[in-house]
């Protein structure tokens, strides 16, 4: 099953039987029909990307930057290659709605990338997909088949004359890959590290080819939004945050799983959705947008809804729409050394502030986790993601140094408290409890 | 043209500059490791980072392009905090073994530390520690954990040398500079990576533990060893040459040099060479003074002068001997009555010398081959006989310039080639009159079709 709830669903509506990724059950659910329309219509390129930009849907990826724009950006113009690339390299913790989307309805990444590769003049898209979830990338190969099968790829679709090629290249599972332009050096076939911008890929991408990269719920949303026009794709968000969008939800809830929610709604009521917290417990803290998101306390949580601009209010970022809830039996700063951990190993090692700080970050929580901190360790943490913040080629130092910030800022006392006493201010046993690992005999 | 301010001084730069270039054109320093003018742009120390107006972050100087009315300060509060946050990151897992180190006092790690390193380290965890690599007897790998990442090695041997013969492996802080599965580095200019690494990490090994920096002394030179005369400095220590460096010369070397320049100083201070004269009386060897040997000398050769006449004379000279030595060696051999002078000793055909004006050369400056739509190369093993120009017609095919090979060997020289044809030794004169034949743009080809050239090489000049 795709879902485990969902408001008004979009993208995975009617994903419950067993082969729903299949290309008939996809056509089945009105799947292809906008690709066909747009290319036997011959609607123009600048209606398509107006009605992209009519819908504000924002990029899906994390930085939530508008889809419609982002499109309208590249070189139409241009003679030779263009390429569409797709996002799907899913490595941030907390998140897996990419993998759920390419799980379930491939199709409707394809049918979208055709779109956009119309909509931009563009003949090649490459789908970069994530190296540690070799069944989907295996899957989508066989959707891929099935499409050029039934002619709703390669040349001359569907007798229009518009040509599109689309190719699967799976990573080997390096988190760096997910930043665009390490996406593209990695599908050129060489190390995945950033390039510096500008120049952007809009203007120097893929075999220094003008090139749009998406996410994969970016493209997954395309043919919804044509199907049902921008201004009713809006109009499920709220303004300025047009459209449904998937969560994935993990942590100390009963039912983590995907859910497809609208735009602006309640966090409590996707907490309810997830079957609240686990245990009954209290909530203490949420990190809304995947682990490079700053972290909000879980009472400003509470009051907050789930879009980019009321998460913004509150101290964090929306990003992936990876939701990850902790209750009190948390230790923080045990949480924000696993995290800097992640950053400390995912770093390119490309230049210098996130290869250096990430590793000094990781050293110092380390320590103070295990009891050797100093009281000016605080400050010294403080300095260090500031000299990292906003200093490196990629936006990998400031996903490194934002959860450290937000952790100091909101949760001081227990790094203090573990400094002082060297050990939690959470009880060892109320930890095991929430755990659920470890089992208390009873 | 585009206006930029830097630090209140106004300059005018070419489109397409970056901060970096505009700034050497008003005279300001900005720090750097990684970025060289030689080299293409990275952007990974960070060192470089100034503020620029209405930018909300620092931006790195050499990769910042500059736009008209750009307002940059490489002093202010925002750019120096920036630096000195970057400096402290590349400290911190230095190991600053500069006492032992052999690029002490003349590294740029070092020199940056003065002006922008904190008094004391903050950093209290253990450090970094990389294993060392044997890549060959020259380049040394001995202390890779003084490495600061600013991959200019790798940058030289995928744009200079033309082959990338070290790379970053590893990601995060384990990143390493290494050769592929541990292979050596072979490169003809490999000796270049030394002077670009601005830390010690990459040491000449010949050099390695002879000197400090600051007990040399500096004598300027030219190449006796490179076909191109490259311009050297050639260190002197307690009168032994210990160190062969380059000297910037754009018109000839640049700032590279071959390694057999580089690495070839250590015969002169071999046991094994001859330096007292030595005369044969008896059928034996015996050492005498200069003077002694300077008489006898002198008279030989006036006797063979006086008895047979100075055409019984003749004298070789090595052809990359200076021209004040030749010039006195002709002067030599005209007061001995001898007009047999040469200068080439490898040859055996003189047929043509009285059909030739002049002497034979390239027919153009070296720093003009860039500017050439195409060159033909006849014979030559390029980067083993010229490395140097190698490397000029390599950055060349890579923009415009069409190079064809008419060789005898299946040698690659790493350059990229529009069209190469092999044949015997013996067939070389023949292929050549036969290529020459051809119109030029012709797509006819004497032996095969891959052999297309179409612009012929510059004629000589007049």
């Amino acid at each position: 099953m795709a879902m485990l709830g969902a408001i008004n669903p979009v993208l995975m509506a009617g994903l419950d039987g067993d082969n729903t990724w299949r290309l008939k059950d996809y056509v089945a659910r009105g799947g292809y029909q906008q690709l066909k329309r747009i290319l036997e219509s011959k609607m123009s390129q600048e209606d398509v990307i107006s009605e992209v930009k009519k819908s504000v849907l924002r990029g899906r990826g994390g930085a939530g930057f508008p889809t419609g724009l982002k499109w309208s950006f590249m070189p139409r113009s241009f003679p030779g290659d263009k390429y569409v690339v797709c996002n799907t390299d899913e490595g941030e913790p907390g998140t897996f709605k990419d993998r759920d989307i390419m799980r379930y309805n491939p199709h409707s990444v394809i049918e979208g990338m055709a779109i956009a590769a119309y909509a931009m003049g563009a003949n090649r898209g490459y789908n970069y997909v994530h190296g540690e979830v070799w069944e989907i990338y295996k899957r989508f190969e066989e959707a891929l088949d099935e499409a050029r099968a039934a002619g709703f790829m390669g040349q001359n679709i569907l007798g229009s004359g518009f040509n599109f090629e689309l190719f699967a290249h799976h990573g080997y599972g390096a988190y760096i890959c997910g930043e665009e332009t390490a996406l593209l050096e990695s599908i050129e076939g060489k190390k995945g590290q950033p390039r510096f911008k500008p120049p952007f890929p809009a203007s120097f991408g893929l075999y220094g080819k003008p090139t749009t990269i998406n996410n994969t719920e970016t493209f997954a949303s395309i043919p919804f939004i044509l199907k049902m026009g921008g201004e009713e794709f809006l109009n499920l968000g709220k303004p300025n945050n047009g459209g449904t969008k998937l969560f994935s939800v993990s942590g100390h809830v009963n039912r983590p799983g995907n859910y497809e929610i609208p735009l602006g709604t309640p966090f409590a009521t996707l907490l309810e959705m997830c079957g609240g917290m686990r245990g009954g417990r209290k909530i203490k803290a949420v990190i809304p947008g995947g682990s490079s998101a700053p972290v909000v306390p879980g009472d400003v949580m509470m009051q907050s809804t789930m879009d980019y601009d009321s998460i913004a209010k509150a101290g964090s970022m929306l990003g992936s729409g990876a939701v990850i809830v902790m209750d009190e039996t948390v230790c923080m700063v045990k949480a924000l050394e696993r995290l800097s951990f992640f950053y400390y190993e995912e770093s390119c090692g490309q230049c210098t502030p996130c290869r250096e700080g990430t590793a000094w970050m990781y050293k110092v929580v380390h320590r103070i986790e295990n009891g050797l901190g100093k009281p000016e360790d605080l400050d010294l943490l403080d300095s260090v993601l500031g000299n990292i913040m906003g200093r490196t080629i990629c936006a990998l130092g400031d996903a490194a140094a934002l959860p450290v910030q937000s952790f100091l800022k909101h949760f001081r006392s227990e790094f203090e408290y573990h400094i002082e006493n060297k050990t939690c201010l959470v009880p060892k046993d109320v930890q095991w409890a929430g755990s659920g690992f470890h089992k208390i005999p009873a | 043209m585009l206006e930029i301010e830097i630090d209140g001084k106004k300059a005018q730069v070419p489109d397409g500059s970056t901060v970096m270039d505009a700034a050497q054109q008003v005279g300001v320093y900005i720090p750097h490791f990684c970025y060289h003018k030689k080299l293409s742009i990275a952007a990974n120390c960070r060192m470089c980072l100034v503020q620029v107006e209405k930018a909300p972050k620092p931006l790195p100087a050499c990769a910042t392009p500059v736009t008209n009315g750009m307002k940059v300060f490489t002093h202010s509060e925002l750019a120096v905090k920036a630096q000195k946050g970057v400096m402290e990151f590349l400290l911190i897992n230095h190991p600053l073994d500069c006492p032992i180190c052999d690029q002490g006092g003349e590294c740029q790690l070092q020199d940056m530390s003065v002006g922008y390193g904190p008094m004391k380290s903050r950093y209290t965890e253990e450090k970094r520690v990389v294993f060392h690599k044997d890549v060959g007897p020259l380049v040394g790998m001995e202390e890779m954990s003084r490495c600061i990442h600013c991959t200019r090695c790798v940058r030289f041997g995928q744009e200079i040398a033309g082959i990338m013969e070290l790379g970053m492996a590893s990601r995060n802080m384990h990143s390493e500079i290494q050769t592929f599965l541990g292979r050596t580095v072979d490169s003809e200019l490999s000796g270049n990576m030394i002077d670009l690494c601005p830390v010690g990490a990459l040491t000449s090994k010949p050099f390695r533990y002879t000197a400090r920096a600051w007990e040399l002394q500096r004598r300027k030179s030219v190449s006796p060893h490179d076909s191109v005369g490259a311009n050297l400095v050639v260190q002197v220590k307690h009168d032994a040459v210990v160190r062969v460096l380059p000297r910037e010369n754009e018109a000839v070397n640049e700032c590279w040099i071959s390694d057999k320049e580089r690495f070839a100083y250590p015969a002169l201070n071999s046991d094994e060479r001859l330096t007292k004269p030595m005369v044969k009386q008896g059928g034996e060897w015996r050492e005498v003074d200069w003077n002694v040997a300077l008489d006898y000398v002198a008279h030989g050769l006036k006797d063979i002068s006086r008895e047979q006449g100075g055409d019984a004379l003749a004298a070789l000279a090595a052809p990359n001997s200076t021209v004040e030595e030749l010039f006195l060696l002709g002067k030599v051999m005209k007061g001995l009555g001898s007009g047999n002078v040469d200068f080439r000793p490898r040859q055996t055909d003189f047929g043509t010398d009285f059909k030739r004006a002049g002497t034979p050369w390239l027919g153009l400056k070296l720093a003009e081959i860039k500017d050439l739509d195409a060159a033909l190369v006849v014979g030559s093993f390029l980067r083993k006989d010229h490395p140097l120009i190698a490397q000029r017609l390599r950055q060349a095919a890579k923009k415009y310039t069409k190079v064809s090979l008419l060789s005898v060997g299946g040698e690659d020289n790493l350059i990229r080639l529009h069209a190469r044809l092999t044949v015997a030794p013996s067939a070389l004169a023949r292929a050549w009159r036969r290529w020459s034949r051809l119109p030029p743009n012709s797509k006819e080809s004497p032996r095969r079709p891959a052999w297309n050239p179409s612009v012929p090489v510059k004629p000589p000049r007049p």
